[in-house]
């Protein structure tokens, strides 16, 4: 193979779609590299401050394609202030000057303020694609510039960002001659819209796969839009709200009756329950159902429903469907990969699901592999057969909304639960605990569980211990979130090495202390490590630099770049 | 607390502030993430009512963290009072997430003329008038609907009462449920009383009235035509004489 030229070389390596593969490519000999690094459209960043724009621009100069993450994952739950950093300003700066094929970017956990869309959407000729996750800084201005000068747009993805609304209509901004839209989702945003504008835009996009509207466009708006787009495939609904006699309704069942292609289903932002069996017959073809941001479902409502899903691979939904709901999930989807049961914030135990529903989804779902469940109590016994029913588990995070509670039979830790499911899915990548846990679990998980990638610990472990069997025994761990644990300075120091083998580590109210960090800091040079102290100023840390004095939080990260420059006061650089 | 009220003051519990504490009687549910650090949520700030949707409504009954929380917060003795509600970021769900759901809600409270005590209901809740009318149903398991033409009665089953549903408007009025549009009396209604039927004649009749009334302005609005509304003050002042006053009122209005 060494004796190909480099074009075919570089028509073999098209084939290869995993970064992990092209890396891997790049690294056997010097004419690969060159060949790989000239043909590398997409490019996944885990980190933005791991490395500077222009050493990528370097490192790829036709990169086409961008992936990019931000703040931590924890910032997700409030954990990292607001204004901690994560901006993709320099990045667009920088790929505007020597980068102008970008035609795809995709942005989770980053600020994205108003000048950086507006120079975003005037840079790259070619710009098709802008998908924004969890993302921040976000006014609808920004979206005007992206609507207005990104000819070519034909994905325009918010999903779960903070939108201010500055300005209405930037819908209305979409010349009209932009008729390549193919995905449109602008669900969370709280802003009305220009309906007229919205249905015209869709008319004219014939290409328009996936539209997820907000809580801002009614049935009726809706209904015309569908009658516009029968092509949909993916639809998020925004106000589903009326009577079940009103004209408005008729209607709608009747147009959505023609969306034939219509395979996921999202939204039901408001609804009237009694509007839903208009879907039925849509929901025979489902094959995703993402019932989680509708509250005004009450659990017989969703069972009803979730009976019409006989194709359904995933479902996210709400915890008022119950035990006996996911009893009927388990009887009917047969199909189904991918759960999420999330918490209906706050609510009473009889509302809510249990290990008991686990169990029987465990038992008519064998093709489960992907786990989220928030509940109220769980079980050993419960996990073991989940964990025989289901080996395929490549994600599963199960989260016990009482902190270290027991096995709600036995009052025992969970451990042996949790060491069940390591021990018998040997795929599984990515895993969150909870419960009351001790060291045990964490033998467990360094013992078994080698593929694992992300683990995310809450109020679990007795000692250091127990940190370090994860260190030491899971050889694909990247990235590591602990918080309300006891682990100190003695599991953070003990392998160093480690933490340049992983994207990062978050610690937050554990026993990690200022000398700890600064040690690690020391003999770590190609780590940032960052110490964020939300509440005193620097000088008091500055102080406190020789104390013992227990961390807060601590996020470490490796970089080819050294510390950041960007940082707010409240988060000191060692 | 009820005994010392006189049979008008249990019937029209909302009258007497005085008397009947009001503070008791207020609104206590926050809406999720919203001021939920408030005293509330200290063991025994708990009121002791029960919404409608606790009682009727599994789902919803999730919303409510208050109360429910200050109980399991209590019975979890041994550990320290900050536990979920208070720990930053748990349960690990995402904040953007909460927020999306943390929808807006209307709680008014509903009185029952006779019955010593108020419930309360989410108006956000229903999408119409027979939503609701089915929750009051449900929520006071004695009644059953009756439909009179256009006209809604919940029914005592075992005394055969019947009992008319009204509101009091913004301006303080008392209305009776089913006149205006559903968006308008949401945004409008203060409080919910089911009427017995035989005290709420005056009240039927007023409204039998506005039902005309409202389709005669807006005929005129929409036509321009006086004489159309003239026919209608004349079809109005046919029901009932004595409610000119109330006429004159409405068409000051245009």
């Amino acid at each position: 193979m060494t004796y190909f030229p480099e074009e075919v070389l570089e028509h073999i390596f098209d084939f290869l779609s995993s970064h992990q593969d092209r890396n891997a490519v790049s690294i056997v000999c010097k004419s690969w590299f060159r060949v790989e690094r000239w043909s590398r459209q997409r490019v996944f960043i885990g980190n933005c401050y791991a490395i500077r724009p222009e050493r990528l621009i370097a490192r790829f100069p036709r990169v086409r394609s961008l992936t990019l993450k931000g703040k931590p994952h924890f910032a997700d739950f409030n954990l990292v202030p607001h204004d901690w950093g994560g901006f993709v300003q320099p990045w667009i700066e920088a790929m505007a000057k020597s980068c102008k094929g970008l035609e795809e970017l995709r942005l989770k956990r980053m600020v994205v303020s108003d000048e950086s869309l507006e120079l975003l959407s005037r840079s790259f000729p070619n710009f098709k694609s802008l998908v924004l996750v969890t993302c921040e800084g976000i006014t609808t201005t920004g979206l005007a510039s992206v609507a207005a000068n990104c000819r070519d747009l034909r994905e325009l993805d918010l999903q779960e960002n903070e939108v201010e609304d500055s300005r209405g209509h930037w819908l209305s901004c979409f010349p009209d001659t932009c008729t390549s839209l193919v995905s449109l989702n602008f669900a969370c945003l709280k802003g009305e819209v220009n309906l007229g504008a919205l249905e015209k835009l869709v008319a004219r996009c014939r290409d328009l796969r996936s539209l997820r509207v907000n809580r801002a466009v009614p049935m009726e708006a809706l209904e015309k839009i569908l009658a516009r787009a029968p092509q949909l495939v993916d639809l998020g609904i925004g106000s589903y709200n009326h009577e079940p006699n009103s004209l408005a309704y008729k209607k709608f069942r009747n147009t959505i009756l023609n969306c034939k292609s219509i395979k996921s289903l999202s939204g039901f932002l408001e609804v009237s329950p009694r509007c839903l069996p208009a879907i039925y017959p849509v929901c025979l073809s489902i094959t995703s159902l993402n019932l989680s941001y509708s509250p005004g479902i009450v659990g017989s409502e969703l069972v009803k429903l979730i009976h019409h899903c006989h194709k359904l691979q995933r479902l996210w939904v709400l915890d008022a469907i119950g035990d006996k709901g996911l009893e009927v999930v388990a009887s009917t989807c047969k199909e189904l990969r991918e759960l999420r049961v999330f918490p209906s914030l706050f609510g009473a135990e009889n509302a809510a699901v249990t290990e008991k529903g686990l169990v029987a989804i465990s038992v008519g779902c064998p093709k489960l592999h992907s786990l989220l469940y928030f509940c109220h109590q769980m079980t050993n016994a419960a996990l073991i057969t989940v964990a025989k029913n289901c080996p395929h588990f490549s994600r599963f995070r199960l989260c016990i909304l009482d902190p270290q509670k027991p096995d709600a039979n036995t009052q025992q830790p969970l451990d042996e639960g949790f060491g069940a499911i390591v021990q018998s899915c040997r795929g599984l990548r990515r895993l969150s605990l909870s419960g009351l846990l001790t060291d045990q679990v964490f033998l467990y998980i360094g013992m078994y569980a080698d593929q694992l990638e992300m683990l995310s610990v809450a109020f679990a472990g007795e000692t250091d211990k127990g940190m370090l069997y994860v260190l030491n025994g899971c050889k694909n761990l990247r990235k590591l979130e602990i918080r309300d644990s006891p682990f100190g300075d003695i599991a953070l120091l003990m392998d160093v090495g480690k933490y340049e083998t992983m994207r990062s580590l978050w610690m937050s109210s554990c026993n990690v202390t200022l000398a700890g960090c600064k040690t690690l800091a020391i003999k770590m040079p190609r780590l940032n490590v960052e110490i964020i102290n939300e509440f005193n100023d620097m000088e008091l840390v500055e102080e406190n630099l020789c104390d013992n004095q227990k961390v807060e939080k601590m996020y470490v990260y490796r970089t080819l770049e050294g510390p950041r420059q960007d940082a707010p006061d409240f988060v000191t650089r060692l | 607390m009820e005994k010392g009220l006189t049979e008008t003051e249990k019937i029209m519990p909302e009258l007497d502030s005085e008397g009947l504490n009001f503070k008791e009687t207020e609104l206590t549910l926050a809406l999720p993430g919203e001021s939920r650090t408030e005293p509330e949520i200290v063991p025994g700030g708990k009121t002791g009512k029960r919404g409608f949707c606790e009682t009727a409504d599994p789902k919803s009954k999730a919303k409510f963290l208050s109360e429910e929380q200050s109980e399991s917060e209590v019975s979890s003795a041994g550990n320290p009072p900050a536990t979920k509600a208070q720990v930053v970021g748990w349960p690990p769900v995402r904040s953007s997430w909460k927020n999306a759901l943390a929808k807006k809600c209307k709680y008014v409270k509903v009185a029952v003329d006779g019955a010593p005590y108020l419930r309360k209901v989410d108006l956000e809740m229903y999408g119409g008038y027979q939503q609701l009318l089915g929750a009051l149903a449900e929520l006071f398991t004695c009644f059953t609907i009756c439909n009179y033409g256009s006209e809604r009665k919940l029914v005592d089953r075992v005394n055969r009462m019947e009992y008319v549903p009204t509101y009091e408007d913004k301006d303080g009025d008392w209305m009776l449920v089913g006149d205006v549009p559903w968006k308008m009396f949401v945004e409008s209604c203060k409080r919910l009383r089911l009427m017995k039927s035989s005290e709420a004649i005056g009240l039927v009749v007023l409204v039998q009235l506005r039902g005309p009334l409202l389709q005669v302005r807006m005929q005129a609005q929409d036509e321009l035509k006086w004489e159309s509304l003239e026919d209608g003050i004349e079809a109005c002042t046919d029901i009932v004489s004595s409610s000119v006053f109330f006429v004159v009122q409405v068409i000051r209005e245009f």
